[in-house]
C-alpha cells in the first residue's frame, strides 16, 4: 500500500512538472522566437548552402515524384527532403509540431485534406504569378492557401464487349432499380468516394445524396471490398456490370506488367458521367506551404517548378493523371477518352464538406 | 523476502520506466474529460454495435485456432523426436515475418478475379474455383495463418523446460499420451498458451491494413474513421481508450485465469524431457498437417511474392536499398535490446518483490501494444514536443535545434520500444515466473549481490526466454508500419516503410521486392537465434 502511495507521489509530481513546462513554453516561445530570428538572419548571410534545402511532408509515393525532385535540385541546388506518410496522419504531425515544424511544403493527393489544413491553419497562402499563371483558378483554393498538381476523374467503367455506354448516364442512374446487383464500388473508408460524396451534398443537398448513397447501397453487387484495380477486375471477372473508379488506376492496369491486369484495362471502357447535367467528378493532388515553414521561398520555386510544363507533362505521361498546366497536354491514353465537362464546384467544399459525407455514408450503411 | 528493500535501485529504474511509458499515455486520458461533442451520438448509432461485433468476431476466432493449432504445433515440436526438429522450428516462424495486411494482399491476389488461382484452372482447363478471399473467413483465415507463430514462440520454451517427471509420473500410472496432454500438460500450460493467444488477438484488434482492403469494418476502422473522416480526433481518442479498458480487461482476466499456478522448476535435480520417438500414427498426422501450414503460410506466400517481384522488377526503385536495410536493420536492433533490458527490470522487479505495484507494473508494460499505432504516434509526438520545450534552454546553452529530441530519431526509437515492450516482455516474464525465486536465495545465500546473481545465475537460466524475446521484437519492429511512417526524420527508410509506399498506392508488384528482403533477413535473425541456443546446449553437455 505503501507503494501504491509513493507511486502516487511521483505521478502527482510529474503532472505538475509537465503543466509547468507547459505554462512557461508558451512564454518562452515568444522570447524565443524573436531571439531565434535575430540569429537567423544573421547566420544567413554566412551559411548560405544550409539555406539551399526544402522540407517537404507528402503524400505522394509516386518513384516519378522522386524523380522530379531531383530534377528540381539539379536545375537550382536546392536540395528536397521527404517524408512520406498518410496524408492525415502527415497533417496531425504538422499541428503537432506547429512553430517547431521543419516541413516547408505539404503534399497530398485530395483536396479534403488540403482544406483541413486550411482551416486547421497548418498551411499559409503563397505569392506567385508564375503557379497563377500555371494553374487555372479552379484548380487553386479562392486565397491561393493551396495549388492543384495534378487531377484525376473518378469515373464510371465498364466491360466494353457487354454493356452499351449508350445505357450510362449519371451517377444518380446507377441508383435505379434496374442496375440491381451490378455495381461495384470500394469502402466508404476510402477518400476518394468521401469526396465523391462530398461533391453531391455540395451539388444536391444532403438529402439528395443521402438518397444516391442508399441506392448505391442496395445496388451493390458485392459488399464494398478491394481497391480501385479490383474493382475493375471484378466487373471483368462478371461480377457486377459497372465500377466506379479514378480514371489513372486504368492507365496503371494498362501498363501493368501482369498480363491478366493489361488484359482487363483493354476490356475496360471509361464513360464519363453526368456530362449534360452536373459534369464528372474530379479531385486534385496539390501542395501547399506550410504555416510555420522556414524556407517558404524554396517550397514556392518548387511548387512553381511541379506546376511548370515539363514537370506537369512528366505527371501526365508516368502516372496517367490530368495535368494542371493547360500548355500541357493529357498523355495519349487520356485523350483517347476523350474531353470531359468537369464538376463545377469550388473544390474546397469537397473538403468542408467531407465530415458530412461520411455521416451520411455512415447512415445509408456504406461499409 | 525481506532480503530486499522497497527502494531499491531496481525499484526506482523500474518507476522510471513505467513512467515514460505512462506520460505519453496521459495525455490522451486527458482527452477522456473533453466534453463529448455531437459526433459521438453518430458513432454510437452508426459505427460502434456493428464493428464491435465484427472485431469480436474476428478476435475470438483467431484467437481460438491459433491458440489450438499453435499449440498442437509447439507440444508436438517439444515432445517428439523428429530429427530436424529445430529446422522444423524456424519455418514454423518464418510466416511471423510476413505482415499480415501483405498476406491479405497476396491471398486477395491469388483468389481474385483473373488470380493466380484462375490463370491455373484456366491452364489446366479446369472449371474456375471462386472463393471470396476478401471476406470475413477470409480474413480469419489470414490472420490465423499469419499469427500463429506467437503462440507456437511463447508455448514453447515453456514446454520445452517442463520436467520430465509431470508426464512421466502421468503415463506410468497408466494414461495414454493423449490424456497426459489433456489433463496434465494443458492445465499446467494454460498461462503460457493464453499469452501467446493475447498477443495475436492484440494484434488483431490493431490491424487496419487487412481489413480496410477486406472491406471488413472492425473496431479500428471505427476508429479511423471517426479521426480521417470526420476529423474528430478527440473521439477517435475516446474509441481508442475504450479498446484500452476493453484490452486491460481481457489482460486481466487472463492474469487471473493463469492464477496462482505457478509451475517452478527450481530444484537442483530437475531432468528435462528427453524427446520421444513418434509412433507411425503420430508422425503422419504431424506431417500432414505441418505440410499443409508451411505450404499455405510460406511456399504460396513467398512463391505469389516472387512472382509480383518479377512483374515489378523493372519498375521497383532499389535506389539506396543497403541504407534502407541497414537502418532497418539497425533500428531493429536498438529497439530490441532497449526492450529486453526494460522487460529484465520490470520483470524481475515484478518477480522479486511481489508486491500490488510490482503486478501493476507488468500490466501497465501492454499498455502501448493495445493502443492503435496512430494514436501512439500522436501521444508520443505531443510528449516529444513538450518534453523539447522543457529542454529548450539546454538547447539553447548546447547549441542545438530547437526540436533536437523531435527532428531525430530518438522519437521514433521510443515509440517503437514502447509499442513492442509487451512483446518482448511477455516472453521474459514467462522466463522469470517459471525461474521462480528459490536460484536467487540460494545464490544469494552462498554470498552473491544482486547484481552478481543476475548476471551469473538468472541470465544464463533466462537465455532462452530472452533469445524468442529478441527474435519476436526484432521480426515485428522489422515490419512495423504505422509509427516508423509517421515518426521518423526526413529521408529515412526501412524496409516496411518501402513495402507501404508502393503497396498503398496499389502498386504491389514493385512492393514485393521489398517483402521479401524483410522476410529474408527475419529468416537470418531466426536462425541465428537456433544457433546460439545450440550452441548453449554444447556448453553444457
Amino acid at each position: 500500500m505503501k507503494k501504491l502511495l509513493s507511486l502516487m507521489i511521483i505521478l502527482t509530481m510529474v503532472f505538475v512538472m509537465i503543466g509547468c513546462a507547459s505554462n512557461e513554453t508558451a512564454q518562452e516561445n515568444v522570447v524565443e522566437n524573436t531571439s531565434k530570428e535575430a540569429t537567423t538572419e544573421e547566420a544567413s548571410d554566412v551559411v548560405v548552402e544550409e539555406e539551399a534545402v526544402v522540407n517537404i511532408y507528402t503524400d505522394r509515393h509516386y518513384d516519378t515524384d522522386q524523380a522530379l525532385y531531383d530534377a528540381f535540385t539539379a536545375e537550382t541546388g536546392i536540395a528536397v527532403n521527404v517524408v512520406k506518410a498518410k496524408s492525415d496522419e502527415l497533417l496531425e504531425r504538422l499541428k503537432i509540431e506547429g512553430e517547431n515544424t521543419e516541413a516547408d511544403l505539404v503534399v497530398t493527393s485530395d483536396v479534403g485534406r488540403l482544406y483541413r489544413a486550411q482551416s486547421e491553419g497548418l498551411v499559409k497562402p503563397f505569392a506567385s504569378e508564375v503557379i497563377e499563371a500555371n494553374v487555372p483558378a479552379n484548380l487553386r483554393s479562392t486565397e491561393d492557401f493551396w495549388t492543384a498538381l495534378t487531377v484525376r476523374a473518378r469515373v464510371i467503367t465498364y466491360v466494353k464487349d457487354r454493356l452499351d455506354p449508350s445505357t450510362l448516364s449519371t451517377y444518380e442512374a446507377l441508383t435505379e432499380p434496374e442496375w440491381a446487383g451490378k455495381v461495384v464500388i470500394r469502402s466508404s473508408s476510402n477518400i476518394y468516394n468521401q469526396s465523391l460524396m462530398a461533391s453531391f451534398i455540395a451539388l444536391n443537398g444532403e438529402e439528395a445524396a443521402k438518397e444516391w448513397a442508399e441506392g448505391i447501397v442496395a445496388n451493390m453487387a458485392r459488399d464494398p471490398e478491394g481497391n480501385d484495380r479490383d474493382q475493375m477486375k471484378a466487373i471483368v471477372g462478371g461480377q457486377g456490370e459497372v465500377a466506379i473508379v479514378n480514371t489513372y488506376y486504368i492507365g496503371k492496369l494498362l501498363n501493368s506488367s501482369d498480363e491478366y491486369e493489361v488484359e482487363v484495362g483493354q476490356q475496360i471502357g471509361v464513360f464519363f458521367p453526368n456530362q449534360d447535367t452536373t459534369g464528372t467528378h474530379i479531385n486534385i493532388s496539390g501542395a501547399a506551404l506550410t504555416a510555420h515553414g522556414k524556407r517558404s521561398n524554396n517550397a514556392t520555386l518548387l511548387m512553381e517548378f511541379l506546376t511548370g510544363e515539363k514537370a506537369q507533362s512528366d505527371y501526365a505521361t508516368a502516372n496517367y493523371e490530368y495535368p494542371v498546366n493547360a500548355a500541357v497536354e493529357p498523355s495519349d491514353l487520356l485523350k483517347s477518352w476523350g474531353e470531359f465537362k468537369a464538376q463545377d464546384i469550388d473544390l474546397s467544399l469537397l473538403g468542408q464538406l467531407n465530415a458530412d459525407a461520411v455521416r451520411v455514408m455512415n447512415e445509408a450503411g456504406w461499409e | 523476502m525481506k532480503l530486499l528493500k522497497g527502494h531499491s535501485p531496481l525499484f526506482l529504474t523500474s518507476t522510471f520506466i513505467i513512467l515514460l511509458i505512462l506520460l505519453p499515455t496521459f495525455t490522451l486520458i486527458s482527452e477522456l474529460f473533453t466534453p463529448v461533442n455531437e459526433n459521438w451520438e453518430h458513432i454510437k448509432e452508426f459505427l460502434l454495435k456493428d464493428y464491435i461485433n465484427n472485431s469480436l468476431i474476428l478476435v475470438l476466432f483467431t484467437g481460438l485456432i491459433t491458440g489450438v493449432i499453435g499449440t498442437y504445433f509447439s507440444w508436438t515440436l517439444s515432445y517428439y523426436d523428429f530429427k530436424l526438429n529445430k529446422v522444423l522450428f524456424i519455418a514454423l516462424f518464418l510466416p511471423l515475418s510476413i505482415p499480415p495486411y501483405i498476406a491479405g494482399y497476396v491471398y486477395g491476389g491469388i483468389f481474385n478475379f483473373g488470380g493466380t488461382l484462375e490463370k491455373i484452372t484456366r491452364a489446366l482447363e479446369v472449371d474456375a474455383i471462386r472463393i471470396d478471399m476478401l471476406s470475413m473467413p477470409g480474413a480469419i483465415f489470414v490472420f490465423s495463418l499469419f499469427l500463429m507463430p506467437y503462440v507456437v514462440l511463447v508455448t514453447k520454451s515453456f514446454f520445452q523446460k517442463l520436467p520430465a517427471s509431470y508426464f512421466e509420473s502421468s503415463l506410468l500410472l497408466g494414461q495414454s499420451h493423449l490424456k497426459t496432454f489433456m489433463k496434465v500438460i494443458l492445465p499446467l500450460s494454460r498461462g503460457a498458451i493464453i499469452a501467446g493467444v493475447v498477443l495475436v488477438m492484440l494484434e488483431v484488434l490493431n490491424d487496419y491494413g487487412l481489413v480496410k482492403y477486406f472491406g471488413i469494418t472492425t473496431f479500428s476502422t471505427a476508429i479511423y474513421k471517426t479521426w480521417f473522416g470526420l476529423g474528430d480526433i478527440s473521439s477517435a481518442i475516446r474509441l481508442a481508450i475504450i479498446l484500452m479498458l476493453l484490452v486491460t480487461v481481457i489482460l486481466t482476466s487472463e492474469y487471473y485465469l493463469r492464477g496462482r499456478r505457478r509451475v517452478s522448476t527450481s530444484r537442483a535435480t530437475v531432468r528435462y524431457h528427453q524427446k520421444k520417438k513418434p509412433s507411425q500414427k503420430v508422425k503422419g498426422v504431424f506431417v500432414s498437417i505441418y505440410s499443409i501450414y508451411i505450404i499455405l503460410a510460406l511456399i504460396i506466400p513467398i512463391g505469389q511474392l516472387i512472382n509480383w517481384a518479377g512483374y515489378g522488377l523493372d519498375r521497383v526503385n532499389l535506389e539506396g536499398l543497403i541504407t534502407t536495410v541497414v537502418d532497418t536493420v539497425k533500428m531493429a536492433s536498438i529497439v530490441t535490446i532497449l526492450v529486453i533490458i526494460s522487460g529484465l527490470i520490470i520483470g524481475n522487479f515484478n518477480r522479486l518483490f511481489k508486491t500490488r505495484l510490482s503486478k501493476f507494473y507488468s500490466r501497465i508494460v501492454i499498455l502501448g501494444y493495445s493502443i492503435p499505432a496512430s494514436i501512439v504516434a500522436v501521444a508520443v509526438m505531443t510528449f516529444f514536443i513538450s518534453l523539447d520545450q522543457f529542454f529548450g534552454p539546454l538547447y539553447m546553452g548546447l547549441n542545438l535545434k530547437s526540436n533536437f529530441l523531435m527532428g531525430g530519431l530518438v522519437m521514433l526509437i521510443f515509440a517503437l520500444t514502447l509499442r513492442f515492450m509487451a512483446i518482448g516482455f511477455n516472453s521474459i516474464e514467462g522466463g522469470f515466473s517459471k525461474l521462480g525465486i528459490k536460484y536467487y536465495e540460494a545464490s544469494r545465500l552462498l554470498g552473491k549481490n544482486s547484481i552478481q546473481t543476475f548476471l551469473q545465475v538468472d541470465l544464463p537460466l533466462l537465455k532462452p526466454a530472452i533469445l524468442s524475446a529478441c527474435v519476436l521484437t526484432f521480426v515485428d519492429v522489422m515490419k512495423e508500419l504505422p509509427l516508423t511512417l509517421i515518426l521518423r526524420p526526413f529521408n529515412y527508410d526501412t524496409l516496411a516503410t518501402k513495402v507501404f509506399v508502393y503497396a498503398g498506392d496499389e502498386m504491389i508488384h514493385e512492393a514485393s521486392t521489398y517483402a521479401l528482403i524483410i522476410i529474408g533477413i527475419s529468416t537470418l535473425a531466426l536462425v541465428l537465434m537456433q544457433l546460439l541456443i545450440k550452441e548453449r546446449d554444447h556448453a553444457k553437455s
